[in-house]
């Protein structure tokens, strides 16, 4: 079950989605739990009934920045996890997408799609500046689609490689 | 006849042009710079010009490689747009020597409005009010005091040299008059080697109002009513409306009618705007005169229903006006929010960056002029304008509501806006009072920010966990099976990252 740490203005908050039927999702925010019917309307835009409401939320996403926009608020979202990730030079993030901490080159694709990795698998390396950076699996699932080759430049932010979590 | 239009400017006003010239059948030319190459005015144009790399001195401001790119595509007149060279007069004049009509006034005209000095005197000789001052620079301490005097206190006295504040001191009180003066000269000395002083009224919280006006080539002009243009930070507008909250109907015609006696005085042509100082007691004060289609013009077109920008094209095909005085009532009010990369919670500093995404609002009486695409890369080389909101409404009240709620639907991802600041100016009982005046932003906004996490709605979390797992696939069979639009991927995410023209 998918749960996800958030921080937007420097505050965190953990925030768990439970899929159920419909389209109808739990929602659990710190301690609040909400039934929430939600879709994708457009590409930048999800709808969400709940609390007898109805919201339109846009959102976007570039690298690593997410954004939202509610009623007028319009919001970066980071993710604590991930920054954490990439700090360490591991460039995973936490919904499979790999993207690379700097840009250089990719100097070895270790995997393929649809291979299976266990968390912490080498996927892709990168150069920069005569070091090699490892991007590994974060967590065990299958490789879901490879975007780079070797000898091919990156820039910070690509999305090198995408992992799809194991069902349970 | 105009057949073809060369517009030499970039961004929303660039784009407001090309669409009156095809509007009216005229065939367009954009030039842009480099990083420009995706933007919209490029690909709105009938022709694209490339006239150089991203600094405006090396482009935008290149007049021979703006008058090449319009003897090359056949252009036979440029529009200037405002900013960049719409008031240069050197630019007009090889625009004449090259036979290419300049959409603008004459450059005569143009050089007199643009130096102050002449500015005032050409006023003055027209009868427009201007703030009451020394006639010249005074050297002696008495002289400043009973000049002081004569004008009526508050006074500003400053250094007739310099400029930068220096020198400058505000007296309010007859008893600190001797001593102000002194320590004017002494600055003005220590700073410019010349211890002169003007002395001029000082207009205490003024407001800044301006007339727009239109004028053709047969010596027939007509005013368009103010725009209120008080709302400012460091000294730019951001937000303004139509009409003033204090010009009543009898102001407006004293203003309009000051406005078109300096037309009349000096041959301007084209549209133009003459801008004043009001004071608390509705005296108002010639500040300076505009040769160029201002940044705010919608508000104007919104309550008269004239299309500014095309009369600017007709009188420079030499067409008469149609417009009469009587007809230009102001219906309704309209308010402009300008929307620019910049961050209003540190000190309203450019932000440039990419947009990642765009929404703007539609709906009756909303007008965007706008060159924002999602993927619009905001570079640091120019006004980070992005577009203008433009709301039209019965009445002020109805009008502020508007613009509210357009703001509270527009979205800009990816650079920083004042969209939520101008959404809370609108609210602020001042604003709402139409106590607007040039101080407001200090006064009421200074340590204005866009508030906490902790006051943002729910939805806002839940909005943005959803869409991890609206996308991500991580949400099971339920999202899966939830329509295909879940499982859209975005261009962003399968084009891979690209800059235009990098960083």
């Amino acid at each position: 079950m998918p749960e996800f740490e958030l921080s937007i203005r420097g505050v965190t908050r953990r925030v768990r989605v439970e899929a159920g039927e419909g389209g109808r999702y739990q929602v659990t925010l710190d301690d609040r739990t909400c039934e929430v019917e939600a879709r994708r309307t457009g590409m930048h835009a999800i709808s969400m009934l709940f609390d007898e409401r109805s919201v339109d939320a846009r959102v976007a996403r570039d690298g690593d920045r997410r954004f939202v926009a509610v009623d007028g608020h319009t919001c970066t979202v980071t993710l604590p996890e991930r920054s954490a990730g990439a700090a360490a030079g591991g460039g995973a993030v936490g919904d499979g997408r790999i993207t690379t901490p700097m840009p250089g080159k990719v100097v070895a694709v270790k995997v393929a799609a649809g291979d299976s990795v266990a968390e912490g698998d080498t996927l892709v390396i990168v150069e920069a500046m005569k070091m090699e950076h490892d991007l590994r699996a974060p967590f065990d699932g299958k490789v879901a689609a490879v975007h780079c080759q070797e000898g091919a430049a990156v820039q910070f932010g690509d999305v090198v490689a995408e992992v799809a979590p194991t069902e349970g | 006849m105009i057949r073809k239009v060369l517009v030499a400017n970039r961004g929303e006003i660039a784009v407001r042009i090309l669409r009156a010239c095809r509007e009216m059948g005229i065939a367009t030319v954009a030039v842009y710079s480099e990083p420009d190459r995706d933007s919209l005015p490029v690909r709105l144009a009938d022709e694209a010009v490339c006239v150089g790399p991203a600094p405006a001195l090396e482009s935008y401001l290149r007049i021979d490689a703006i008058l090449d790119a319009a003897r090359s595509t056949g252009a036979d007149a440029i529009h200037p747009g405002y900013g960049f060279l719409s008031e240069n007069a050197e630019f007009a004049e090889r625009c004449a020597e090259a036979g290419i009509r300049f959409v603008g006034p004459k450059p005569e005209v143009m050089r007199s409005m643009g130096l102050k000095v002449e500015a005032r005197d050409i006023a003055r000789a027209a009868g427009v009010p201007l703030v009451p001052g020394s006639a010249g620079a005074i050297a002696e301490a008495d002289a400043i005091r009973e000049e002081a005097l004569r004008i009526g206190l508050p006074v500003l006295i400053k250094a007739s040299a310099g400029g930068g504040g220096k020198g400058m001191r505000v007296v309010r009180e007859e008893k600190d008059l001797v001593g102000a003066a002194e320590a004017a000269r002494r600055e003005a000395q220590a700073a410019f080697g010349n211890p002169a002083v003007f002395v001029e009224k000082f207009v205490e919280r003024p407001r800044h109002v301006e007339i727009q006006v239109l004028a053709d080539e047969h010596g027939n002009a007509v005013h368009l009513g103010e725009r209120e243009c008080s709302i400012q930070r460091r000294h730019q507008k951001i937000l303004e409306e139509t009409p003033s909250p204090v010009v009543s109907p009898e102001m407006r015609e004293r203003m309009g009618t000051a406005a078109l006696d300096l037309v009349h005085k000096v041959g301007y042509t084209s549209a133009g705007t003459v801008e004043f100082l009001v004071d608390a007691d509705g005296s108002f004060y010639f500040l300076e005169m505009n040769t160029r289609i201002q940044v705010e013009h919608p508000i104007s077109e919104a309550v008269t229903g004239v299309d500014l920008v095309q009369w600017q094209l007709r009188i420079a095909n030499g067409e008469k006006l149609t417009l009469r005085q009587e007809d230009l009532t102001p219906r309704g009010h309209a308010i402009e929010c300008r929307i620019y990369a910049e961050d209003p919670a540190n000190g309203f500093l450019p932000s440039p960056g990419r947009v990642v995404h765009a929404f703007e609002p539609n709906g009756p009486g909303i007008r965007h002029d706008s060159a924002l695409w999602s993927g619009l890369q905001v570079t640091p080389d120019y006004d980070p304008i992005l577009s203008k909101i433009v709301v039209h409404a019965e009445d002020r009240e109805r009008a502020i509501a508007k613009m509210r709620a357009v703001l509270a639907e527009t979205v800009v991802f990816g650079v920083e806006t004042p969209i939520r600041f101008l959404f809370d100016v609108l609210a602020h009982p001042s604003f709402v009072s139409g106590d607007t005046t040039t101080d407001f932003i200090d006064r009421h906004m200074k340590d204005w920010t866009p508030g906490g996490a902790d006051e943002l709605p729910d939805a806002v979390w839940i909005a943005a966990a959803l869409d991890r797992v609206l996308r991500g696939g991580e949400s099971g069979s339920a999202a899966a099976g939830e329509g295909a639009s879940g499982e859209l991927p975005e261009p962003w995410e399968t084009i891979g990252r690209f800059e235009i023209g990098g960083r």
